[in-house]
């Protein structure tokens, strides 16, 4: 629990100062709180003396009045540096994480990586936001109230203080069993809810072929297990931590009799005032509220920390790095020289090398996870090569600054990414000098201006959360507009995602078309009838580049490209039939 | 406390439950009070100077047996709350699940597998704190509160009244606040989502804003986003804060009336010490159970508001079922005068042709024609609006949904493949075919061979293959699936077919497998495919504008005409970066 509040001091830099404060301003909180049951100490013994005069009630009221004002402006001055402190805490994370995601090298940004990047700012950082600081609080706020009652208590006398040590050690003791038992059934727990998401997931995916397969019943009851079982376990957790935190409770019982007890009888013996016995009886009451409150606290820190760890990995990540002086590029032959390159230990490329011409068409094709893709990404840098080297107009790419290097480049994206902004801003991203006559311009060679003309709004038209009120192939236009819009010289595009719209394709092909107008293309190919002119064809198969050539000098090597493009050209123009002809 | 009932009603054995924590909780309740009564007692004693030690070790373990069965039967209350939470969540997430099998598929794909998915994880889930915790405590906390109030108003009913002073004080601060702050909390409510769509997009976008080099624009209305949220974030809470600071010191302050007017009664005559002390005991005790009565005023709102987006799927309605059972033995499938709106859009209108059985129907046109919507209709992703689609004379409506997906296969764009082995997939197909039968058939389907190629053959589940399985091996085993189930009836979404060069001939095999004496409709978006097709309708604007052979259509169907030319174009088209002839490059 204290290490929760030195990893918070830590996490928080400079503004630690801040917090220190409010930690005091707890302090004097929590002696002032305990006025009114010094108050009432002195009423009872002004009774029991009979020394109790009318002009007390006035002075006692007054000061009752007096503690409850200046307690209000303290802990309004505390909220102020504690909860003001986490907002811009996390103000300050925010923007530092957002800085350094744009530092993070391209390749980092894939599907899976996106929605934890996002769950961990939306989610975990908002948690801490909330929570943090009043988890902090708590757990201040219980410290010093246990342990100004106990200075208290020792006031009084050292023989029912030693009780409450002692119940405070065995409740800490128990605490940290509570929190082992919480520890051993988190990963119980953590492992039934994956199960339970990807029971959810393959229903809700698969629901199409469920109801048309009539596997309802099978799956349903898939799916009702792994609900039940998650149940199970989420009380299966609950029930474990009950005895646990039964006993850490029943110290504080045991610490409230026993105080009673002891305070009687010091009284009958009159080691202890009377008023005093009295008071002791109200007071211990209060002394261990705070405390008891841990017990549920501890699983709310969990959640925290282990939130933390996540965001403390994501600010570790390895950034790319870019060299200062920018070399510049000053040509665009894309050279690879013996590149090898692996992806979590898997050999992807190796010793691969080619030059792609400025101005000239190359095409990658072969078997999915060939390889194809990577060489693509590494051109970008996405990652940077394990060996050897990607150069562009000579200069090794690592050498070039980022900005410098990605100004260069054109991607037809896999998927396509619009801002929740009009049109006419989406296309001028490619550049933001741009005329609006300059982004007409693009929208008419990009095949997209008629379409966006029959909009209510024209190019003022907001396209919603990524695109959404668009169709497929308008979107995959737009972005094509975009980019005619960049006027890059390298393009690389993907082939396999570049028709999302079969209906409209010839549409995209002509946007294309006008993209790659005297541009260095490579292309990703996946269907061999459009890349017959292209200059140079490369066969990538195995993390290597098997063969490689212009369309005729393949054919006639009869090699692996020929088999291709035989097999493409007997299933050419396939025919749908449901008869023997 | 409609939404509690609407909520609760969807948990198993509730009332057992219920009853059990309502019951417990109480029991803590009024052993919570039972310790202050003792000491009072034991007051009375030492005032009058009594000194026989039995009298105080009786007290000291009736407080602690008080104490003992008041936590005990705290937390064994907790966890009869916790089994209905628990039990209300699971029966939330059934409700779900059956919901779904109840619903068209036309509805279901509105939402999408990824909010769909949401509903059933993170919007139950949400519900958890609120259920197994926030209620049940506050309900603790209220029986708390009622105990101890009862207890007071036996000993002294005046000071009872003074304790409860402070909520007044403390609900017009809160009341005041609530006013005061509404109009920031929107902003604030505001911020926080620009906030989060800012970041959202920031993250998502970041690959097309890094290819753009657009980063420090960017960046700057991420960093914009974020100190809005803050200052707005910061400035309704400071102006609560001031608020809060006030009734948070007040409302646990029971003592602030109690203890003058205690002393004043006492000095009056009309209270003794030990019944002053025993009503200061419960006014402490009282305190902190106000504070936390306030943290479950907005458990009601939150309930119904976390509530209302689940129910949105409930509300859906359910597809009606008919009645006729058994095989259906014509496959002709006859559309009658069939029109059909889609949120009030009309998406077909007067749709009329047969679709014989052992022949190949294509339905070609323009994306937002309507073909995909015709092919859906048989297999109910929704029902017509007006008209009827027949088979063996009887509307499909009328069929048992078991009976019609018997006769009907949907071969879909995307190629759904559970993570089961690919023997268990094929055979979902048919649950009875044998092993051999499943090998038969993956022979049929062009995929034994891929299949006996991995390490653990027919065994090898799918996820674990992941992406050694290209897109053309899952689609042939959706198709050997297909083939397994063998319903006389498919409907073919070919959008999907050509983007793996090297098994295109492979699925173009396997295809004609599947489709060997059907009922074929084929939603057609290359029209290569289709040129020998029995009959092709050509759908405009929801319409059938022309009908025939290839053949004849090229001849009478300006549309077609023009769809051909613009396929001919598409299919020519290469890639080239000078304007060049392709002559001369080759």
């Amino acid at each position: 629990m204290l290490k929760f509040v030195l990893r918070v001091l830590r996490f928080s830099g400079k503004y630690a100062a801040r917090l220190k404060l409010s930690f005091v301003l707890s302090f004097i909180d929590g002696i002032i709180s305990s006025v009114p049951i010094v108050l009432i100490w002195q009423v009872i013994d002004g009774a029991l003396n009979d020394t109790l005069v009318h002009d007390d009630i006035l002075l006692f009221t007054v000061i009752l009045v007096l503690s409850l004002m200046l307690r209000m402006v303290l802990r309004y001055w505390f909220v102020l540096l504690e909860s003001g402190t986490g907002y811009e805490l996390c103000e300050r994370e925010r923007i530092s994480l957002g800085d350094k995601l744009r530092r993070l090298p391209m390749g980092f940004f894939s599907e899976g990586n996106l929605g934890h990047v996002t769950s961990v700012i939306t989610v975990d950082l908002p948690f801490i936001e909330e929570m943090g600081m009043d988890a902090l609080d708590k757990v201040i706020g219980g410290f010093a109230t246990s342990l100004i009652g106990l200075i208290m208590l020792f006031m009084v006398d050292w023989r029912i203080a030693f009780i409450s040590i002692a119940a405070f050690i065995t409740a800490y003791l128990l605490l940290k069993a509570l929190e082992g038992v919480s520890k051993r059934q988190s990963p119980i727990r953590q492992r039934q809810q994956a199960e339970l998401v990807s029971a959810i997931l393959e229903y809700v995916q698969g629901i199409s072929v469920i109801k048309s397969f009539n596997m309802s019943g099978e799956k349903a009851k898939r799916i009702k297990d792994a609900i039940d079982s998650t149940k199970d376990h989420a009380i299966d957790f609950e029930v474990s931590l009950l005895v646990p935190t039964l006993l850490y409770k029943l110290c504080f019982a045991f610490g409230t009799t026993l105080t009673i007890l002891t305070a009687a009888f010091l009284a009958i013996r009159g080691e202890l005032s009377l008023s005093l016995a009295i008071a002791m009886f109200m007071f211990i009451f209060s002394i261990y509220t705070p405390a008891t409150g841990f017990g549920s606290l501890s699983s709310q820190l969990r959640i925290m920390e282990a939130g933390l760890d996540r965001y403390e990995a994501l600010k570790h990540l390895k950034e790319t790095e870019d060299s200062p002086q920018a070399a510049a590029i000053t040509s665009h032959d894309i050279a690879f020289e013996n590149v090898s390159f692996s992806y979590d230990k898997d050999r992807i490329l190796e010793k691969i090398s080619f030059i792609a011409k400025e101005g000239r068409v190359t095409a990658l094709v072969g078997p999915s996870g060939g390889g194809k893709t990577t060489i693509a990404n590494l051109i970008m840098r996405f990652w940077d090569v394990e060996e050897g080297r990607v150069a562009i107009g000579g200069t090794d790419i690592r050498q070039v600054n980022n900005d410098e290097l990605l100004s260069r480049i054109s991607v037809v994206f896999q998927d396509v990414h619009l801002f929740n902004d009009t049109i006419e801003n989406n296309i001028r991203f490619g550049k933001s000098s741009a005329t609006i006559n300059e982004i007409v311009e693009a929208s008419k060679k990009a095949k997209c201006h008629d379409f966006i003309m029959a909009l209510p709004n024209g190019y003022g038209t907001i396209v919603g959360e990524n695109g959404s009120l668009l169709s497929g192939g308008e979107r995959q236009r737009i972005s094509i507009a975009r980019a005619i819009l960049k006027d890059a010289p390298i393009i690389i595009l993907d082939e396999a995602t570049a028709s999302v719209d079969p209906d409209n394709e010839i549409d995209i092909q002509h946007a294309i078309g006008a993209l790659i107008q005297d541009k260095t293309l490579i292309i990703i190919a996946h269907r061999l009838s459009t890349i017959q002119y292209a200059d140079q064809i490369l066969v990538v198969e195995n993390k290597h580049i098997i063969e490689g050539g212009t369309h005729n000098e393949l054919l006639s090597n009869q090699g692996r490209y020929a088999s291709l493009w035989e097999k493409r050209q007997k299933a050419g123009g396939w025919q749908i039939k449901s008869r023997n002809v | 406390m409609e939404i509690f009932k609407k909520v609760y009603a969807f948990a198993e054995e509730r009332t057992q439950y219920m009853g059990k924590a309502i019951f417990l909780l109480s029991m803590g309740a009024i052993f919570s009070v039972i310790p202050y009564y003792v000491i009072y007692r034991i007051i009375i004693q030492l005032t009058s100077r009594s000194t026989e030690a039995r009298v105080y070790f009786g007290a000291a373990a009736l407080i602690l047996i008080s104490l003992v069965l008041k936590n005990v039967a705290t937390e064994y209350g907790l966890k009869a709350s916790h089994h209905l939470a628990y039990n209300t969540l699971a029966g939330m997430r059934k409700h779900t699940v059956d919901k779904l099998l109840n619903m068209s598929m036309g509805d279901i794909q509105q939402y999408g597998s990824g909010e769909l998915k949401k509903i059933f994880v993170e919007n139950i889930e949400a519900m958890e704190m609120v259920l197994a915790h926030g209620i049940p405590e506050g309900i603790g906390n209220i029986l708390g509160i009622i105990a101890t109030l009862i207890a007071m108003f036996l000993v002294d009913w005046r000071l009872a009244l003074l304790s409860l002073a402070v909520l007044p004080i403390g609900m017009l601060v809160i009341g005041i606040m609530g006013k005061n702050s509404s109009q920031k909390l929107g902003q604030y409510y505001q911020s926080s989502q620009n906030m989060n769509n800012s970041i959202v997009e920031y993250i998502r976008g970041m690959a097309v804003i890094k290819v753009f080099t657009q980063g420090d624009t960017s960046f700057a209305q991420y960093r914009t986003a974020i100190r809005e949220y803050k200052d707005f974030s910061l400035d309704w809470y400071k102006s609560c804060w001031k608020y809060m600071a006030v009734y948070g010191v007040i409302l646990p302050a029971t003592w602030l009336f109690v203890l003058p007017f205690g002393m004043l009664f006492y000095q009056d005559g009309s209270l003794e010490l030990a019944a002053l002390v025993l009503s200061l005991l419960f006014a402490l005790a009282i305190g902190p159970m106000f504070i936390k009565l306030v943290t479950f005023i907005p458990i009601l709102p939150t309930l119904t508001e976390k509530y209302k987006r689940i129910e949105v799927l409930y509300s859906e309605a359910n597809m009606k079922q008919g009645h006729i059972k058994g095989q259906i033995t014509d496959h002709d499938v006859i559309f009658e005068n069939v029109t059909f709106a889609y949120k009030e859009k009309d998406v077909l209108k007067n749709i009329n042709f047969t679709a014989r059985q052992g022949q190949v129907t294509a339905l070609v046109g323009e994306s937002g024609a309507g073909k995909s919507t015709v092919g859906k209709l048989i297999a109910r992703f929704w029902d017509v609006k007006g008209g009827s689609i027949k088979l063996k004379g009887r509307d499909i409506r009328e069929y048992a949904f078991d009976t019609l997906m018997e006769s009907v296969s949907y071969v879909a764009q995307d190629s759904f493949l559970f993570d089961t082995t690919i023997m268990e997939n094929i055979r979902h197909g048919n649950p009875k075919a044998t092993d051999e039968e499943v090998v038969a058939i993956a022979q049929k389907a062009r995929c034994h061979d891929f299949i006996a190629g991995l390490p653990s053959g027919y065994q090898t589940k799918v996820g674990e293959a992941g992406d050694r399985l290209s897109g053309g091996q899952r689609q042939r085993i959706t198709i050997a699936r297909a083939m397994m189930k063998n319903s006389p009836i498919v409907i073919l979404d070919e959008a999907t077919s050509s983007t793996d060069t090297e098994n295109e001939d492979l699925i173009q095999e396997a295809l004609n497998e599947l489709l060997l004496g059907k009922t074929v409709l084929v939603i057609a978006h290359r029209l290569s495919t289709i040129t020998h097709a029995d009959n092709i309708l050509v759908l405009k604007h929801g319409e059938i504008a022309a009908m025939g052979t290839h053949e004849e259509l090229l001849a009478s169907s300006k549309d077609y005409q023009h769809m051909w030319q613009r396929y001919e174009a598409t299919a020519d088209w290469k890639y080239q970066t000078i304007t060049m002839g392709g002559d001369a490059i080759c």
